[in-house]
């Protein structure tokens, strides 16, 4: 589980970024974790995983401090982040190998099987693959530690369309029921259908926390030629007429994330 | 919670990741070095026909060799993203710290001695291919670090020179735990300028308020209670307070680093 009480943070001679920030993510889910550029997305993963210390307030994960870096909480979180790291002359064999046996959950199996899948060649050099290639192996070795913990900064970048289509595929197919995987993204429709929970952060603080399903419960999105006949809470210009997000009785239970996540950062309250 | 702090086979594992994932450059860097390095030496003997002392060199490139060896170390603090990845890998401050420390003595003391044996001693083969003629006048035969004579004659001497030396170690050390780009270059500026302002000080106070000091060194320790020996020890004992305090900053620093 993830907690966070009244968390304060900000860097250096920059305004404050996370002001009394409250967060609770429970096992077994799978959350987007969303915002505009310069939210703090990428810091709120690097304050969970032990990289940055708060300010202020607390972060408990799985009742461990994360910027204490203790073997068991490492052992138990994975982050992958944007900018990617691997060691110059390693090859895919050569890392796993080397790198697997401080993660005691690692599945060799589950390893073997998302990097064939993803159509990755064991023997190359990671520097020398593309920074798509490189992103799909990370994927693939950070589902393989089976940490209870994932986190997924900015995934989908650098994904051609197949891979991002396969990338939701894996992520849903190869998860436990106990992980929880949050996926920091800006790219909305890259995990559309794929979480099924949203948080948005903006302004220093978490604007909405919800679970997909009800949303999409009491939410819908129609695309509509006269905005004005409509009693909606917000509206967009799409191609043929104009998206519109209304209240409704009888949704579907699927929502359209972006227009979703424009309402939210425009102001629109969602109960 | 000990466990925490240090495990075996944690350790153990962590250490064959560190030193293993990146063999082959590490091998390829030490093979270029060295077929380098013989070939300055034959080349240099070629020009110099200095065929008594042509091992002399090998002391500087052991004190250079110490330098860029102790000020590579924890290398992952160069780069923001290999920070990330090195702060993240499951094992805990302490054996990241371990592996680093005794990995970089261990390549000074174990590592460098071993490869100038071989650069010494296939500088001498290079030389009977090429020199064949002149070959009988290049003493020693054989090669051997301890064919060169770096320690002092004397043990206290020796002593000093150790106590000296890794007080240099450890200052090294700690300087990468802070400095992400040219530890080496900050760190002997930073430690150079403290050292320079606290030497000009004192000397302002000599000058002003003992001027029974002026004599230097030698007036100094006359004016004082205590004999040469015992200020020897007094200043070797500050300098091992020196060395601890740097490889417990240079475990702090570790141990609070944020990316």
């Amino acid at each position: 589980m993830i907690q966070i009480n009244q968390l304060n943070f900000g860097y250096p001679k920059q305004d404050i970024l996370f002001k009394q920030l409250d967060l609770r993510i429970n096992n077994g889910s799978i959350t987007g974790l969303l915002g505009k550029n310069g939210a703090g997305k990428s810091t709120l993963l690097k304050l969970m995983s032990g990289l940055l210390a708060p300010k202020g307030g607390v972060i408990e994960i799985s009742s461990y401090t994360p910027h204490h870096r203790l073997p068991v909480f490492l052992e138990d979180i994975f982050l992958v982040p944007e900018e990617l790291f691997f060691p110059a002359s390693a090859s895919i064999k050569n890392y796993i190998k080397l790198l697997a046996p401080l993660y005691p959950k690692f599945d060799h199996a589950k390893a073997d099987r998302i990097i064939k899948e993803f159509e990755l060649d064991t023997n190359k050099q990671l520097e020398k693959m593309s920074y798509g290639q490189k992103k799909k192996f990370i994927i693939a070795f950070a589902l393989a530690t089976q940490a209870k913990i994932l986190l997924l900064d900015e995934p989908s970048n650098g994904l051609d369309i197949p891979s991002k289509l396969l990338f939701k595929k894996v992520v849903a197919g190869e998860i436990n029921d106990d992980q929880i995987v949050l996926i920091s993204t800006h790219q909305v429709k890259d995990v559309e259908n794929l979480i099924d929970k949203v948080l948005i952060v903006d302004g220093g603080k978490i604007i909405l926390n919800k679970d997909t399903f009800s949303l999409g419960n009491s939410y819908e999105v129609k695309l509509s030629s006269q905005a004005e006949e409509h009693d909606y809470l917000y509206k967009e210009v799409a191609p043929g007429g104009h998206k519109i997000l209304s209240k409704t009785e009888h949704g579907s239970g699927d929502i359209d994330l972006e227009i979703l996540f424009n309402a939210v950062i425009n102001g629109v309250t969602l109960s | 919670m000990l466990h925490q702090i240090f495990n075996t086979k944690r350790f153990a594992n962590y250490s064959k990741y560190s030193l293993l994932v990146n063999w082959r450059k590490k091998l390829f860097l030490t093979a270029g070095l060295i077929i380098a390095y013989v070939f300055v030496i034959v080349f240099s003997l070629k020009i110099n026909r200095n065929y008594n002392n042509w091992e002399a060199n090998t002391g500087i490139t052991f004190i250079v060799a110490s330098l860029i060896i102790i000020s590579s170390a924890f290398p992952a603090f160069r780069k923001k993203e290999s920070t990330m990845h090195f702060l993240c890998i499951p094992a805990s401050n302490f054996e990241k710290y371990i592996y680093e420390l005794f990995s970089r003595l261990t390549a000074l003391f174990v590592f460098v001695p071993l490869m100038m044996i071989l650069v010494g001693n296939i500088t001498i083969k290079l030389h009977a291919i090429i020199e064949a003629s002149r070959h009988h006048l290049l003493e020693p035969r054989y090669y051997t670090p301890l064919s060169f004579d770096i320690l002092p004659n004397s043990e206290k001497g020796t002593i000093a020179l150790i106590i000296f030396s890794l007080a240099i170690i450890s200052i090294l050390f700690a300087g990468t735990t802070v400095f992400r780009k040219n530890p080496l270059i900050k760190t002997l500026l930073f430690f150079g300028s403290i050292t320079g302002v606290i030497s000009a000080y004192v000397f302002y106070i000599t000058q002003k308020l003992m001027p029974q000091w002026l004599g230097g060194t030698t007036g100094f320790i006359k004016s004082s209670n205590l004999n040469e020996d015992q200020w020897a020890y007094i200043s070797l004992a500050g300098l091992t307070i020196f060395i601890l305090w740097s490889l417990t900053y240079a475990f702090f620093k570790l141990k609070e680093k944020e990316i």
